[in-house]
C-alpha cells in the first residue's frame, strides 16, 4: 500500500477550490514550491488564493500542469501536439493563460505561450497588431502616424 | 488581447528578429519606448549571440555583379535568403564586406567620393 497521495487546495478568484496533487503544482510552479518548502502552507487549513485567476484559467493551468507531470517521457511529438491544442484558445483566453502562468511562475508553460504570441504577431503588419492587442490609442500624433505612414508603407 | 504588462511585452520581443523590431516601433508610443531603450537592445543582442539548440549561423555574401548583399541561413537547411539591394549609385563599381558586428556590416565600395555603406544585418 502506497501513501496516500498528499493534495493542495487552490481557490481561484470566483472562491472556487481546486484540490490537486501537491507533486503536480510543485513540479511545475516555483512559487507553490516556495510555499511549500518554506511551510507557509499549512496541510490541514491552507488553501492558497489566487485572486487575479479565474476558474476557467486555474483548470486550464491545473490540466497543463498535471499532463506535463504525468506524461513527460511521451515523445516529443505527442507532447507538442497536446500543448497545440491545449492553447487553441481566443486572445482572451491566452493572455488569461499567460497572467496566471506568469503569477504562478510556471516556467515551461510560460515559455510555450511567449512563443505562441511570437508567432501570432511575427510578419503582421502593424494594423493587425494594432487589432490583436486592441490598441486603440498608439500615442502618435496625426503628423507622426501620417509620417510612419509615408515612410514605411510596407509595415502597414 | 488585453494590454501585456511592459515586462512580459519585452521578453516577446527578445524572441523577434530586429527587422520585427523595427516594424513594431510604429505600432504605438509604448512599443517604440520599449524597443528604442538602449538597456533592451543590449538584451536583445545577448540573447540573439546565446548559443542555442538551433544553429544560428548566417552567411553573408555579395552577389557577383555586386549589386546585392545577400544572407543565408546555414543550418537546417539553406532557404532562408534575405537580400539587400544596395543603392543604385553603388552599382557597377566593385564593393567588398570589410567586416560585420553587433547585426551591422560595414560594406566598401570603390566608388570616387561614395565611400563607405552601412547596412543593417538581420
Amino acid at each position: 500500500m502506497g501513501s496516500p497521495v498528499k493534495k493542495i487546495m487552490l481557490c481561484s478568484s470566483e472562491k472556487e477550490i481546486f484540490s490537486v496533487e501537491e507533486q503536480v503544482m510543485v513540479q511545475h510552479s516555483v512559487i507553490i514550491n516556495n510555499m511549500i518548502e518554506d511551510g507557509s502552507y499549512n496541510h490541514e487549513e491552507s488553501k492558497i488564493p489566487l485572486d487575479c485567476v479565474d476558474s476557467k484559467t486555474l483548470k486550464k493551468v491545473i490540466d497543463y500542469c498535471t499532463h506535463h507531470t504525468h506524461h513527460h517521457n511521451d515523445n516529443q511529438e505527442d507532447l507538442e501536439a497536446w500543448d497545440a491544442q491545449f492553447l487553441n484558445v481566443d486572445s482572451n483566453g491566452l493572455y488569461d493563460l499567460l497572467m496566471a502562468a506568469n503569477y504562478l511562475e510556471i516556467r515551461n508553460l510560460l515559455d510555450l505561450i511567449y512563443g505562441t504570441i511570437k508567432n501570432m504577431i511575427k510578419g503582421k503588419k502593424i494594423d493587425e497588431i494594432r487589432r490583436i492587442f486592441n490598441i486603440k490609442d498608439h500615442g502618435f500624433t496625426p503628423e507622426e502616424e501620417e509620417q510612419n505612414r509615408k515612410e514605411y508603407p510596407h509595415f502597414y | 488581447m488585453l494590454t501585456l504588462p511592459p515586462e512580459l511585452l519585452e521578453i516577446i520581443f527578445l524572441r523577434l528578429p530586429v527587422r520585427s523590431l523595427i516594424q513594431f516601433k510604429c505600432v504605438c508610443k509604448q512599443w517604440r519606448s520599449l524597443i528604442s531603450d538602449p538597456y533592451f537592445a543590449k538584451l536583445h543582442y545577448d540573447v540573439a549571440i546565446a548559443p542555442t539548440n538551433n544553429n544560428n549561423t548566417k552567411l553573408l555574401y555579395l552577389s557577383s555583379d555586386s549589386s546585392k548583399a545577400c544572407c543565408v541561413k546555414t543550418e537546417p537547411s539553406i532557404h532562408h535568403d534575405y537580400p539587400f539591394k544596395l543603392q543604385e549609385t553603388y552599382k557597377n563599381h566593385s564593393t567588398r564586406i570589410i567586416g560585420s558586428c553587433r547585426g551591422f556590416i560595414l560594406l566598401q565600395n570603390d566608388k570616387p567620393k561614395l565611400g563607405i555603406q552601412q547596412l543593417v544585418l538581420m
